[in-house]
């Protein structure tokens, strides 16, 4: 079996979060129900109270009625067939009375009201759209389209007081429209970034789920099986294909790029932190965490090198920085190579844990083999050993320590900063 | 647990796996030195096949149904050195097993050689204590001691030991590394272990307290 590249996987993850998607788009609209009807009690309440204010009294009931009537029937919708909700007709029905009811407030009450017909209840259209339109994808369109109906209904406010009533004046009133338009324009801009990171973290969620379900299944299962075939083969060259397998799947299933892909589409590690590093290592894959990259070194390494490698990386190990994880990936891969070609090591051990004596502000790394060793001063520095680790590892604030002896092996320790912004 | 075998001959052993294919492989792999007198292929089974014949060393797998490994070792690893067998190491019950009683553990892919050495020494009472269990009891002390700071944790010295394992040292170098004799080494791990299984307890406990189980 070959894995497949999480480019590959990548279809049916987006059908499975496609669904969940529309589930939590769906469930935030349905709770704006609460909010209608809160908004509606007080506007009935606020017309009951200003009665003797009524011009219109026959339009008002009428008004209210439409708004009671529709949220009356987007509730049921929300609980019958709430998938229908995040249609545009009924968005912009909603959106649509809701500007009917701030034009009419106006009219069916005399001068001296300055508002008490439903003005809050638009921002239930307005956060409706915002929502719908996060659930829509991304684009400049969509992202804003939250504010851009909080805009056109603040817009219509304005207007219908100065142009239909001409009694936009007194301190008052003013005060009271910019409030309610603040009120909109808060709505509009919040409900479309804050439903993105909804829908964000709920995917992530349900990637770390399903990579999970299926790390256990191949536990199980494959992983079991080419034990079996390791163990049980008389044919090196299948029992080595075997481990190889072994070691891809388990790489793959350590990696975090999965859960990066998603959380972020156009946020590879891999380009960027090698330009940033201009360690050369342009063509070595550089995604996913510490524990990824140096299974991957490894995996890499026995496939070129007859040589058995084991990765062990502390589960509280902190992150590095991108351009520190190439950095270390390329020193790692110098110093296995250095141990397979130079040491005739046949084991090779990278270890990775918090450094103890800092509280993990550092990261440790050891490398170590058993291999032919060497007296540490003298070869050295003509095997290349020093200038390619070294350097590396110095360009990013760290140190490296190597020890060795001749018949017993040699051992790389790395000492790199941690990423400050991660916290501890 | 057991100080090791008195008599010598082949070492009395009980293979515990709830796949077939995985016991008749493993019989074949351990040689002439093992003797395998019991199977089980549950841990119910395994508890009670132990029992009755009083093996030198079990080897079993860590999910099996009935408990899997840890049920196995809570229940004799007073008596028998158990060694875990499993496919990963990234797992918590890796260290449920061990603080229940488990001299360690070894790769379901580990080559046959290196199974016969391990098992061997497991036989004679040394811990079996591979680079990722290292790194595993490493965390774990980390967290116990972020947890209770003033709480028993591991002396400098055994953290030492313990690090330079996870780093793929033999007890032979670290005791040369560290100027002591791998018999030391030995019981520095053995006392490491020792302090899992200890703090195990005393978080069990001091989650029934917290919850009010009496």
């Amino acid at each position: 079996m070959t894995i497949p590249p999480a480019a590959a996987i990548g279809p049916s993850t987006s059908t499975s979060t496609a669904a969940s998607d529309a589930v939590l788009v769906t469930s935030m609209i349905r709770a704006l129900a609460v909010f209608r009807w809160v908004t509606l009690g007080g506007a009935v309440i606020g017309v009951i109270l200003g009665r003797s204010a009524l011009v219109e009294p026959v339009a008002a009931v009428v008004l209210l009625g439409a708004a009671t009537g529709l949220t009356g029937y987007l509730y049921l919708l929300g609980r019958r067939r709430p998938t229908e909700l995040v249609r545009w007709s009924w968005l912009a029905l909603e959106v649509g009375l809701g500007l009917t009811l701030l034009v009419a407030d106006g009219l069916v009450f005399s001068d001296e009201r300055a508002q008490s017909l439903p003005w809050a209840w638009p921002a239930a259209g307005i956060a409706a759209v915002g929502i719908a339109a996060a659930g829509r994808g991304s684009s400049p369109l969509l992202d804003h389209a939250g504010l851009l109906v909080a805009v056109v209904v603040g817009t219509v406010s304005v207007l219908s007081e100065i142009v239909l009533l001409g009694r936009f004046s007194g301190p008052d009133q003013i005060g009271v429209l910019f409030s309610k338009i603040g009120l909109w324009l808060l709505v509009g801009l919040l409900v479309g970034p804050l439903m993105r990171r909804l829908l964000r973290a709920e995917r992530l969620i349900s990637v770390a789920k399903a990579r999970e379900e299926l790390a256990r299944e191949l536990h199980d299962g494959v992983l079991q099986t080419l034990a079996v075939v390791q163990r049980r083969s008389d044919d090196p060259d299948l029992a080595a294909l075997a481990r190889d397998q072994e070691n891809s799947l388990r790489t793959y299933l350590s990696d975090d790029r999965l859960i990066g892909a998603a959380a972020a589409p156009s946020g590879r590690l891999g380009e960027a932190a090698v330009d940033e590093a201009g360690a050369g290592l342009a063509s070595m894959e550089v995604t996913g965490g510490l524990d990824a990259v140096l299974r991957r070194v490894a995996t890499d390494a026995e496939r070129r090198h007859r040589l058995k490698t084991q990765v062990v990386v502390a589960a509280d190990c902190p992150p590095l920085s991108p351009a520190a994880t190439v950095a270390v990936a390329g020193a790692v891969t110098e110093a296995v190579t250095n141990a397979a070609k130079h040491g005739a090591a046949e084991r090779v051990t990278i270890f990775a844990e918090p450094n103890e004596g800092d509280d993990g502000a550092t990261v440790f790394v050891s490398v170590h083999d058993n291999g032919s060793g060497f007296v540490v001063d003298g070869i050295i520095e003509g095997i290349g050993l020093s200038r390619s680790i070294r350097g590396r590892i110095s360009e990013q604030g760290g140190r490296v320590e190597i020890a060795s002896r001749p018949g017993k092996g040699t051992e790389v320790k790395l000492w790199v900063k941690a990423d400050s912004r991660w916290d501890r | 647990m057991g100080e090791g075998r008195q008599s010598l001959g082949p070492v009395r052993i009980v293979v515990a796996d709830d796949h077939a294919i995985w016991r008749t492989g493993l019989k074949e792999d351990l040689g002439d030195n093992f003797l395998v007198v019991g199977e089980a292929s549950d841990a119910t089974e395994a508890i009670d096949v132990v029992k009755r014949t009083k093996p030198n060393l079990v080897l079993t797998d860590l999910h099996m149904p009935g408990g899997g490994g840890v049920a196995v070792a809570k229940a004799v690893a007073g008596d028998v050195p158990v060694v875990m067998l499993t496919v990963s190491e990234a797992e918590r019950d890796l260290l449920e097993a061990v603080a229940a009683g488990a001299v360690g553990y070894l790769l379901k892919s580990i080559d046959a050689d290196e199974l016969r050495r391990q098992l061997w020494r497991a036989a004679q009472g040394e811990p079996v204590f591979s680079a990722s269990l290292a790194a595993l009891v490493l965390t774990e002390f980390r967290r116990l001691r972020k947890q209770a700071p003033d709480g028993e944790g591991i002396s400098d010295r055994e953290r030492e030991v313990l690090q330079l394992v996870a780093r793929g040292h033999t007890y032979g170098e670290i005791g040369e590394e560290l100027h002591i004799s791998a018999k030391t080494v030995e019981n520095h791990v053995r006392n490491i272990l020792k302090k899992l299984r200890l703090n195990r307890k005393n978080e069990l406990i001091r989650y029934a307290i917290d919850h009010g189980i009496e």
